[in-house]
């Protein structure tokens, strides 16, 4: 690329103006504005001079909120990144989408995937196999129409959100699978994301320094981060999003109250949120609060079924069961039919059906945090069923 | 009034163009013209490039067709250098004013001779002020 390229060329010719000018009046006898001299040390001054100047104000406009906010493409990645510093604030890097696939086979044969393997959707986003995988056909599980099926984790090529494939979205494997039938999502995926933009990290820096209280968007954030600082609870959130505080979204999603986004870095405690909801002017104001847990937050689940018929129906008791829970959560469904097969007896009825289950964390709404609490869930369960919490 | 450029390019006696030996001296009068019609020729001409306060593009096609590797006869030559010089010329005519004397004021440029040699060409060339004319050889490497 030419340096000129990038100029306004409008400056290109001021700065001419200026240096030829000054040149010409410094050596009224020297040829200035034409031939060697101005084409070849005026023009590439001007040029450069005028290169200065654009750097220059692409680095104030950087360095400056409302210049970033009014136009975010001009201002300088680095320099953003430096100003961010200054208020603890950094740039999310890019993830990539991450999930489990099923894959369905007619018979159980030997499978073997080799490392790097690729699976891409109708749309073409493409999905890579990290491990090699290597099943017998004993490994494999039988579903309830006669098929045989393993699960695999992936993960997305590129970084972003639109690789978060939802459940059941079918992908088609770029290698060849003996006696292949189906390959679908086998839960909603999570973890991609772009690499925050200016007006991300511009908007971040904002909320920290924005006055704590309830009348705007910034103030809510700030009063949320920075309630428990001296604890250390919350000042490494990555990101809220706050509906709510007077803007329409408000009206939109909840008739009656403000609802607050949390999403949880890795490495923090979700026991943590307790500390968050027991603050003291949370309930009163009848905010909702909805928790969005970055990485994947497993509680280890058994439970227990005891009824007299077919697995149908003790599917349909774990999954009311599942569905009952107070917190919302949702069960990945293809790891809760896997544990009910591998005690489903020949004749295809249940009599006692143990569940090894994982519960994910991923949707919670108020009062979340009680989950994880083993006495508390045992004290939820229902008549025919008994759960713990391992 | 006469000025006088900064030298780039130092004619000769036997009228070949070589590189200044960077010794700062001046060149004037249709020297000058001759230098200013030699940057103008051997300038890629890029409507992008700013103007420098000029009503139109600067340069000409003539390297750009070189180095793209048409110019495989001398009719190639020849053909290139008639558009490059009107090119040229419109350019160097574009920064004349009427207070320019008229021994500094580019007439014509006329391709005489080209002479091709391993790894250079020669172009032999007449350019011609509204007072005078001289012959220059310009060298071009062609590897």
């Amino acid at each position: 690329m030419e340096l000129f390229e990038n100029v306004d060329p409008a400056a290109v010719d001021a700065a001419y103006e200026l240096v030829a000018g000054l040149v010409q009046e410094k050596h009224p006898d020297l040829e200035a504005k034409k031939g060697a001299l101005s084409e070849l040390w005026c023009g590439l001054h001007a040029i450069l001079q005028a290169d200065n100047v654009r750097r220059i104000e692409e680095l104030r406009r950087s360095l400056c909120l409302s210049d970033v906010l009014d136009d975010p493409d001009k201002a300088d990645k680095k320099a953003v990144d430096a100003l961010a510093s200054n208020y603890g604030v950094s740039r999310r890097p890019p993830s990539y989408a991450y999930g489990d696939l099923v894959i369905t086979l007619s018979h159980p044969f030997v499978i073997s995937i080799a490392e790097g393997a690729r699976l891409t959707t109708d749309d073409g986003l493409e999905f890579i196999i990290d491990k090699t995988l290597r099943l017998s056909a004993d490994d494999l599980d039988k579903n309830v129409d006669g098929h045989y099926y393993f699960l695999v984790p992936v993960r997305a090529a590129e970084p972003g959100y639109v690789y978060q494939l939802a459940e059941d979205t079918a992908l088609q494997p770029n290698f060849r699978i003996p006696g292949y039938v189906s390959c679908v999502a086998a839960c909603q995926f999570e973890g991609g994301h772009e690499e925050d933009t200016n007006d991300d990290v511009v908007v971040a820096i904002m909320r920290t320094f924005a006055t704590p209280g309830f009348g705007s968007a910034e103030g809510l954030e700030h009063l949320i981060r920075y309630s428990r600082d001296a604890d250390g609870h919350f000042t490494d959130l990555r990101q809220f999003r706050i509906v709510g505080a007077g803007e329409p979204e408000m009206e939109r999603d909840d008739g009656f109250g403000g609802k607050v986004d949390i999403h949880i870095a890795e490495g923090h405690k979700v026991q943590d949120l307790q500390h968050f909801l027991d603050q003291p002017y949370i309930r009163p104001l009848g905010m909702d609060i909805k928790v969005l847990v970055a990485e994947p937050c497993w509680v280890d689940m058994e439970i227990d079924i005891d009824t007299e018929g077919y697995q149908s129906e003790a599917v349909e008791a774990a999954t009311k069961y599942v569905n009952s829970l107070p917190v919302g959560a949702m069960l990945r469904r293809s790891k809760l039919v896997k544990a009910i097969n591998q005690v489903l007896p020949e004749d295809g009825t249940v009599s006692h059906v143990r569940m090894e289950a994982k519960l994910q964390m991923t949707d919670w709404k108020s009062g979340a945090a009680e989950i994880i609490d083993p006495p508390k869930i045992a004290a939820m369960t229902a008549s025919k069923i008994d759960c713990r919490v391992r | 009034m006469s000025t006088y450029d900064l030298e780039v390019w130092t004619i000769t006696p036997d009228g070949e163009m070589i590189a200044s030996a960077g010794t700062g001296g001046r060149v004037t009068g249709i020297k000058k013209v001759a230098q200013r019609y030699m940057i103008a020729l051997l300038q890629d001409l890029n409507p992008a490039k700013p103007k420098l306060g000029r009503r139109q593009p600067y340069g000409s096609g003539f390297l750009h067709t070189m180095k793209s590797g048409e110019m495989r006869t001398e009719m190639d030559v020849m053909s290139a250098f008639s558009l490059a010089k009107v090119q040229a010329r419109m350019a160097i005519q574009d920064e004349e004013t009427d207070e320019d004397p008229p021994e500094e004021r580019f007439k014509a440029s006329h391709l005489l001779k080209i002479e091709v040699t391993p790894g250079v060409m020669k172009l032999h060339i007449r350019i011609e002020t509204r007072t005078d004319g001289i012959d220059v050889i310009y060298p071009i490497r062609t590897e």
